[in-house]
């Protein structure tokens, strides 16, 4: 699976000038990316709109390709534009390229799963425990398996004496890991941590980045935002967005 | 000097295990303090009753010798800036420019001298091009800049910044350091709450560390 985008160009609504202008890039499953740029360069609403988290990018001041190769059928590329109003996703057609521009938010959280900085805007549960079976109900999976995935995690991260505190009146960094711990437990082919784990302690960093690693190597597609360059190390390429452009360049490793 | 005497504290929902107990501290206010610590040591609980914004269950906090519970919170806001780890919760303003300038126009002081102050710190913290927009619509970097521009409008005596250097690029973090330095020479102090242990390292010229409920000073460059 790989996520193409081309000749991306987005405009806030009531804004001069394009925030996002020819954006190129092809992001595929274990491919480690650092998302690089300054403060209001465009990272985030770039994943934003990858995960079709940005409702602005979806009503007008859009153009260009953004799509999701699932790897079915034979590839045939189709332009969003003069393409019919449900034919961009993958369940109505044997096309495995689905429109991430014409598909349901709901579709696309099956293959994309995206942290943001704030986390008080992604905690759903009353307690941590909950907040890790969350997605895993969601999935089905059994429950002696969900309990034992959330008990494993919650050990490899130390989080046992979070399992029944109210994660939001936990500290920022508590519920960064969390969120952490919950998003990587769903296992989507495609994890965007935007800025994500910022407030995470030194001592757990490593034990982060490993985890990270893991999943990679599992064929996970990892796009980081970090301006503290933690997770450079961990790079399989380095994006860097500059004036709407984005540039790409090999890792530092 | 801040002081901590005896301070126990401990959240409503989790009364019996204290975050912080019997825990005593001074803090200089001249100088730049370093605040380290793991993930829910209570390194913001303890940033926080520094500004009276919780309370102690035992112990007392004191500004300059005085108790904390004797003084209103405005007046600690006029001599504390406070910057959260979320800037979105200190943003409410319509404007990036009325965010620097709310207090001012509240209080009927707006001048054209307030008016230079926030145009010069709007310019510093990269933001004047954007001075008319919505502080919501900033990216989070940009917030954090704004929430700083309009903690400085206030001239504090003495600042308690919550991991600031998250969500900056390097330009900003540059600005960020020059204006410590420059805090610093004028024996402006700060607490830098923060885990970026670089930043913490090249300005503060005392780093504490704070775990298991208990303090310890790592680092003294003075």
């Amino acid at each position: 699976m790989n996520i193409r985008v081309s000749e991306l160009r987005f405009t806030f609504p009531g804004m001069q000038t394009s925030l996002l202008s020819d954006v190129n890039f092809t992001w595929h499953q274990g491919q480690a990316v650092v998302l690089q740029g300054k403060n209001g360069a465009g990272k985030s609403t770039l994943a934003k709109i990858i995960c079709r988290a940005l409702p602005e990018a979806y009503e007008s001041g859009t153009s260009g390709q953004l799509h999701l190769n699932l790897d079915r059928t034979s590839p045939v590329l189709f332009d969003q534009r003069t393409a019919g109003k449900h034919s961009g996703t993958a369940k109505t057609s044997e096309n495995p390229w689905m429109n991430l521009l014409m598909t349901e938010r709901r579709e696309i959280a099956q293959y994309i799963s995206a942290l943001f900085p704030d986390p008080d805007l992604q905690i759903l549960t009353p307690d941590t425990e909950s907040e890790l079976a969350f997605g895993l109900e969601h999935q089905g999976i059994a429950v002696q398996r969900m309990n034992a995935l959330i008990n494993e995690i919650m050990h490899e991260l130390s989080l046992e004496s979070l399992r029944f505190r109210n994660p939001r009146l936990c500290s920022g960094g508590e519920k960064q890991l969390i969120l952490f711990a919950a998003f990587l437990l769903m296992k989507r082919p495609f994890l965007i941590l935007d800025e994500a784990l910022a407030m995470i302690d030194n001592n757990r960093i490593d034990k982060v980045k490993r985890m990270i690693l893991r999943h990679k190597q599992a064929s996970t597609a990892i796009l980081l935002i970090d301006h503290q360059g933690r997770f450079d190390d961990l790079a399989d390429d380095i994006w860097h967005l500059e004036s709407g452009h984005l540039n790409h360049y090999g890792a530092s490793r | 000097m801040i002081q901590l005497q005896k301070v126990t504290f401990a959240y409503p929902s989790q009364i019996q295990q204290p975050v912080l107990r019997r825990l005593s501290l001074n803090l200089r206010m001249d100088i730049c303090t370093g605040l380290t610590g793991s993930n829910g040591a209570g390194k913001t609980t303890l940033g926080l009753l520094m500004m009276g914004l919780l309370q102690p269950v035992d112990g007392q906090v004191l500004i300059n010798g005085k108790s904390i519970s004797d003084i209103p919170l405005h007046q600690i806001g006029r001599q504390i800036g406070y910057l959260f780890q979320n800037p979105r919760q200190q943003l409410f303003a319509d404007t990036v420019l009325d965010e620097l300038l709310f207090p001012f126009i509240l209080q009927q002081t707006d001048s054209a001298e307030i008016r230079k102050r926030a145009d010069k710190l709007l310019t510093l913290f990269q933001l004047a091009r954007r001075k008319n927009e919505n502080p919501l619509r900033l990216s989070t970097g940009e917030q954090k800049r704004l929430a700083l521009a309009a903690l400085m409008m206030n001239e504090p005596d003495f600042l308690i910044l919550d991991e600031p250097t998250n969500s900056l690029d390097l330009a900003s973090r540059r600005v960020l350091g020059d204006l410590m330095t420059e805090r610093i020479r004028m024996q402006k102090g700060l607490l830098l709450i923060s885990h970026d242990q670089p930043f913490v390292s090249q300005y503060c010229q005392s780093v504490l560390f704070l775990d298991d409920k208990k303090i310890q000073e790592v680092a003294c460059a003075t």
